[in-house]
C-alpha cells in the first residue's frame, strides 16, 4: 500500500512537468509582446531587449523553458510583468484565500450532498426526495455565474442580509462558498442517491438485516460504505470543476484570490503571472486527485488487494 | 394443547407493483417441532424464498405485502411483533442461509468482520479479542482455515462464500435455521459436507431446520417432513415416507417422474407438461389444473382444500383418492 502511494507521488513529477511544458508553450506562442506593450512602438530595439532581459523573457524558446523549469524547481515562478515583483510572493496570499473558500465549498458539498442523498434514497418518492432532487437538478443545470449573481441580487440587493463582495468575515464567505459549492453538492447528492438506491437493493443488505442489525447501521455501515465507491470518484471530479469555478466566483464576488489574479493578469498580458497561477492550480488539482485515488483504495478492498497481492508475489 | 415450536398458518404474501400483483404465497401453512427438519420443495417461483423472508419479517416492502396469516414461533405471532423485537430474533434465534452466496456477503468487509458482526449483535459484553476468536472458530467449523478470516469475499471461491454465509447463520446457535437452497451453488462433494454440517448441528444443538430446495435427494437425506409447494401453496405434505412412497398429488408424481433414474435405463425423462403457474395470473380453481393430466371439471371451477388422507399426510386434490 505504502509502495503504491510512493509510486503515485513519484508519478506526479512527470505529470507536473508535462503540465508546465504545455502551459509554457501555449503562453509562449500567445500573441502580444509585453516589452512592446510596456514601452510603446517608439521604443528602440535595444531598449526593448533590455526590458526583456529584466523580465527574463529573452532568448529562444528552449532557453526560456529551461530557465523556467530550473526556477520552478527552486520555487521561483519568475517576475510579474506588471508589478516587477516575484510571482510567488504575489500568489501566496491569494492562494490562501482561494484555498479557504474552495475548502469550505468542498466540505459543504460533500457533507450536505451525501446527507441529502442518503435521506432521498431511503425516503424515495417522498416529498423530501422530490424537493431535494429538484434542488439538485436546478444546481446542476444553472450556470454558476448566474447562481452567483442571483445570490447577490436576492441576499444583498433585495434582502440586504449579506455583503455582496469582499473576503474576510463569515458573512462575506457565505455566498462565494454557496455559489461555488452548489454544483458539487448537486452532483454528489444525485450520485449518492442513485448509488444508495442501487446498494440498498443488494443481497448483502438483506443479509445485514437478517443478522438483526439496526436500521441506521444497515444504512451506514453496509449501505453507505458500499455506495461510497462511486461517490468518491465524483468528488474527485467535482474538485477539479470547483477549482475552475473559483475563477468565476472570485470575479463575481471581488475576492482577490488566485482565480481573479489569473483573469486580471490575462487582461494585462502578464503571462508570467498567468503561468504561475495556472501551474499552481494544476498542482493542487493533481495533488487532490492523488488523495482521491488513495481514498478510493481504502474504500474498495478489491482495488487495495490488487496492490497487496502484487507485493506478496514479489517478496 | 402443546404448542408447536413453529407454526405457519394461512400465510399470504403479494408483490404489488404498478403493472401487476404477484400472488407469491397463497395460504402457505406448515408446522415444525423442536429439532425437526422440514423440506419445502417446489419449482422455481413457487414462493419458497418469499415464505422464508416472511418468517424473518424481511419481505421487501415495497413491493411486498404480507396480506394475511399467522406465524407462531415459540407460541408468539412473529407478524405481530415490533421491528425491535424482530431484530432481536433475526440472526439470534432464527437465522437464514440465503440462496445466492455470491451476492450475500458485503464486498467491503472482511468475512471475519461479517461473522463477528452477528455475534456482537446478539452476544453482548465480550472483548474484541473474544469476538475475533469466535469468528475464526466459526470459519473453522465450516472448514475454512482461521487464517483467512480477515480477507475479503472476492478472495474466496463460490463454495467458500457459501460456507461463510453458513458460518454467519450458525454463529449464534439458532433455534431455527432457514436454509434456502444452501447447496445449489456447490459441487457434489462440498454439497455432502454442508448437509453433514447441518445434520451435525441439528443433533448437537437440537436446531430445527427449514430446508428449501428443488432437490428431492437432499430432502431424503436430511428431512423428517416434507411439504411440496406449488404456486404459493402446500399441495402435499407428510413424512418423507408418506410423500416419497405413498405420493398422492399429481404434481408430486410429476416432480418424481422428472428425476433422472439410472435404473430405468434409457427410458425418457418425463418433465411436467405445461408452464409453471404464473403467480401474477393464477388460474381459477385448482392452481395445478391446467397442467394436471387428471383434471376434471370440478378442478377448473373450485379450489381444493388440504385433506388428510392418512394420519399426518395432507393432500390438496379432489381426485387423489380416486387415482
Ligand atoms: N421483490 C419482488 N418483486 C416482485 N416480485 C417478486 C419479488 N420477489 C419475488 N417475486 C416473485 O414472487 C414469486 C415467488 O418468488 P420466490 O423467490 O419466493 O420463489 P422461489 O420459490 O424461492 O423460487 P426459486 O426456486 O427460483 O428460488 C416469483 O414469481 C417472483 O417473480
Ligand atoms: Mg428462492
Amino acid at each position: 500500500m505504502l509502495k503504491y502511494i510512493i509510486k503515485r507521488i513519484i508519478w506526479l513529477i512527470p505529470v507536473l512537468l508535462g503540465v508546465t511544458v504545455i502551459v509554457f508553450t501555449l503562453l509562449y506562442f500567445a500573441p502580444g509582446d509585453p516589452a512592446l506593450m510596456a514601452l510603446g512602438d517608439t521604443a528602440t530595439e535595444e531598449a526593448l531587449e533590455n526590458y526583456r532581459e529584466e523580465l527574463g523573457i529573452n532568448g529562444s524558446y528552449l532557453e526560456r523553458l529551461g530557465r523556467y523549469v530550473v526556477g520552478l524547481v527552486q520555487g521561483d515562478l519568475g517576475i510579474s510583468y506588471k508589478t516587477k515583483t516575484p510571482v510567488v510572493s504575489e500568489l501566496a496570499p491569494r492562494l490562501a484565500k482561494t484555498m479557504n473558500i474552495s475548502l469550505w465549498s468542498i466540505i459543504f458539498s460533500i457533507v450536505v450532498g451525501i446527507l441529502l442523498g442518503i435521506i432521498s434514497a431511503i425516503k424515495q418518492y417522498s416529498v423530501f426526495d422530490a424537493i431535494a432532487t429538484g434542488i439538485s437538478l436546478f444546481g446542476i443545470s444553472m450556470p454558476m455565474f448566474w447562481q452567483g449573481l442571483m445570490l447577490i441580487i436576492i441576499c444583498s440587493v433585495w434582502l440586504n442580509w449579506l455583503p455582496p463582495s469582499g473576503y474576510g468575515s463569515f458573512k462575506q464567505m457565505i455566498m462565494p462558498v454557496l455559489a461555488l459549492g452548489v454544483n458539487g453538492f448537486a452532483t454528489i447528492m444525485r450520485t449518492t442517491r442513485s448509488s444508495m438506491l442501487d446498494v440498498m437493493n443488494q443481497d448483502y443488505i438483506r443479509t445485514a438485516k437478517a443478522k438483526g442489525q439496526t436500521y441506521w447501521n444497515v444504512i451506514l455501515k453496509h449501505g453507505l460504505r458500499n455506495a461510497l465507491i462511486p461517490i468518491i470518484t465524483v468528488i474527485g471530479m467535482q474538485i477539479s470543476v470547483l477549482l475552475a469555478g473559483s475563477t468565476i466566483a472570485e470575479s463575481i464576488f471581488s475576492i482577490a484570490g488566485v482565480g481573479k489574479y489569473m483573469i486580471d493578469s490575462i487582461n494585462f498580458r502578464d503571462y508570467n503571472a498567468v503561468q504561475g497561477a495556472v501551474l499552481m492550480v494544476s498542482f493542487i488539482a493533481a495533488l487532490i486527485n492523488l488523495f482521491v485515488d488513495i481514498a478510493y483504495t481504502f474504500a474498495d478492498p478489491r482495488i487495495k488487494n490488487t496492490f497487496v497481492s502484487k507485493k506478496k508475489k514479489k517478496s | 394443547m402443546a404448542e408447536k415450536f413453529l407454526e405457519v398458518k394461512n400465510l399470504r404474501i403479494e408483490y404489488r407493483t404498478e403493472a401487476e400483483t404477484v400472488y407469491a404465497v397463497n395460504g402457505m401453512g406448515f408446522d415444525l417441532e423442536k429439532g425437526q427438519t422440514i423440506g419445502l420443495v417446489g419449482e422455481t417461483g413457487a414462493g419458497k424464498s418469499t415464505t422464508a423472508l416472511g418468517i424473518l419479517g424481511l419481505v421487501p416492502d415495497p413491493p411486498g405485502v404480507v396480506v394475511d396469516g399467522e406465524i407462531f414461533f415459540e407460541g408468539e405471532d412473529l407478524l405481530k411483533k415490533s421491528e425491535k423485537e424482530l431484530r432481536e430474533i433475526r440472526g439470534g434465534k432464527i437465522s437464514m442461509i440465503f440462496q445466492d452466496p455470491m451476492t450475500a456477503l458485503n464486498p467491503v468487509m472482511t468475512v471475519g468482520a461479517q461473522i463477528m458482526e452477528v455475534v456482537q449483535l446478539h452476544e453482548k459484553g465480550l472483548s474484541k479479542q473474544e469476538y475475533r476468536k469466535k469468528a475464526e472458530e466459526m470459519l473453522e467449523l465450516v472448514g475454512i482455515p482461521a487464517g483467512r478470516a480477515w480477507e475479503y469475499p472476492h478472495q474466496f471461491s463460490g463454495g467458500m462464500k457459501q460456507r461463510v454465509v453458513i458460518a454467519i447463520a450458525l454463529a449464534n446457535n439458532p433455534a431455527l435455521l432457514i436454509a434456502d437452497e444452501p447447496t445449489t451453488a456447490l459441487d457434489v462433494t462440498i454439497q455432502a459436507q454442508i448437509l453433514e454440517l447441518i445434520n451435525n448441528l441439528k443433533e448437537k444443538l437440537n436446531t430445527s431446520v427449514i430446508m428449501i430446495t428443488h432437490d428431492l435427494g437432499v430432502v431424503a437425506e436430511v428431512c423428517d417432513k416434507v411439504s411440496i409447494v406449488y404456486a404459493g401453496q402446500v399441495v402435499e405434505s407428510g413424512t418423507v415416507v408418506d410423500v416419497y412412497d405413498h405420493m398422492m398429488h399429481p404434481y408430486t408424481q410429476g416432480l418424481f417422474d422428472s428425476i433422472p433414474d439410472i435404473s430405468t435405463d434409457g427410458k425418457e425423462l418425463k418433465a411436467i407438461a405445461g408452464q409453471i403457474a404464473d403467480p401474477a395470473n393464477l388460474p381459477v380453481g385448482c392452481n395445478f389444473s391446467p397442467r394436471c393430466p387428471h383434471a376434471t371439471e370440478e378442478c377448473m371451477k373450485s379450489e381444493p382444500q388440504l385433506r388428510e388422507v392418512a394420519p399426518g399426510h395432507m393432500v390438496r386434490c379432489f381426485n387423489c383418492t380416486k387415482l
